[in-house]
């Protein structure tokens, strides 16, 4: 860091006041931090005109990112009994009374990215109908990894959503990039059954 | 063979194999880190358990919420029942979806559109 400026803090609040952020965490994203924010999202969002299963929708894709970050972020962070907890960016948002939005940004090697890219393309590229298809396939077919993934977050994401998966790799060097998603779930419920 | 028992935590569901009632029930939220390591006592006291096919078995599963790590273990304990049901076993499922949200109630019939054994979709409020 260059220099210690406290106007930098006013302006990440700021930043964040005027993307109509709700909460925003930033650092390990551990099982401990995701189910106390998960809590949050319980006990804060729901209101009079939101219906029950949008708040799960949030919550459900919420969940599916932070572990995400929790298991893939390239960026560690080492605890106590020598844990090991991926370190990311992860938020909730509102675009007036239209849509929600959850967005993460965690670190990835450069040599992930093709993959990635190829996957979340795949995702958009398919139908209400064929989305479900894939995730049916891929429930059936998948074995679960070292760290359990099952290879469903994105398919699940997108299901929730019904909306593309908006994601940007930024490039920090020549092994590592950014990468953000962003979901949006619809305010009002039926836009996307 | 004793029955099987684990307390629901705010991120993994109560877990509650009754032997002497042939009752086994998985309730709560399911987002453990690592579904498989959460659930693999549980599956391997259930592979055991479905060996024996004299059994009459009744399964409840009334999930409130499950990431996609747990929704593997999931399709696994159904091909389970299916293979039970295949081999002549007397084995009938409970799939509670919450009452107010399509979303849980679609999540059923997706789980369950192939399979041919006997289960009922049992509406419940939180």
């Amino acid at each position: 860091m260059k220099e210690f400026n406290l106007d930098n803090y006013a302006n990440v609040y700021d930043f964040m006041d005027n993307n109509e952020i709700i909460f925003s965490y930033k650092g390990p994203i551990s099982q401990e931090i995701l189910i106390a924010v998960g809590d949050t999202i319980k006990t804060e969002l729901p209101a009079e005109d939101i219906e029950n299963k949008i708040i799960k929708r949030i919550f459900a894709v919420f969940i599916e990112e932070a572990q995400n970050v929790l298991k893939h972020s390239f960026d560690k962070h080492y605890g106590d009994k020598k844990k090991e907890t991926g370190v990311g960016l992860i938020g909730i948002g509102k675009k007036k009374n239209e849509y929600f939005f959850i967005f993460s940004v965690n670190v990835v090697q450069n040599s992930q990215i093709k993959k990635l890219k190829a996957h979340l393309d795949h995702i958009n590229s398919l139908d209400k109908k064929e989305l479900k298809d894939y995730y049916n396939h891929q429930r059936k077919t998948a074995v679960l990894s070292e760290k359990g993934g099952a290879g469903l977050g994105f398919i699940d994401m997108a299901r929730k959503s019904g909306q593309p998966l908006e994601y940007k790799f930024n490039k920090i060097d020549n092994d590592r990039s950014f990468f953000e998603i962003l979901i949006k779930i619809p305010y009002s419920s039926g836009v996307n059954k | 063979m004793k029955s099987f028992y684990i307390d629901e935590t705010r991120a993994t569901p109560k877990i509650d194999f009754n032997l002497k009632k042939n009752e086994l029930s998985i309730i709560g939220d399911s987002y453990p880190e690592n579904a498989s390591i959460f659930y693999r006592e549980a599956m391997e006291w259930l592979t055991e358990y479905l060996q024996n096919k004299d059994r009459k078995v009744t399964i409840n599963l009334q999930l409130t919420y499950w990431n996609t790590s747990s929704s593997k273990v999931i399709t696994d304990i159904l091909e389970m029942i299916q293979a039970y049901h295949d081999a002549k076993g007397d084995i009938f499922l409970n799939w509670f979806y919450e009452e107010d949200d399509e979303d849980s109630f679609d999540n059923g019939e997706i789980f369950l559109e192939e399979h041919t054994f006997p289960y009922k979709l049992v509406p419940f409020t939180i």
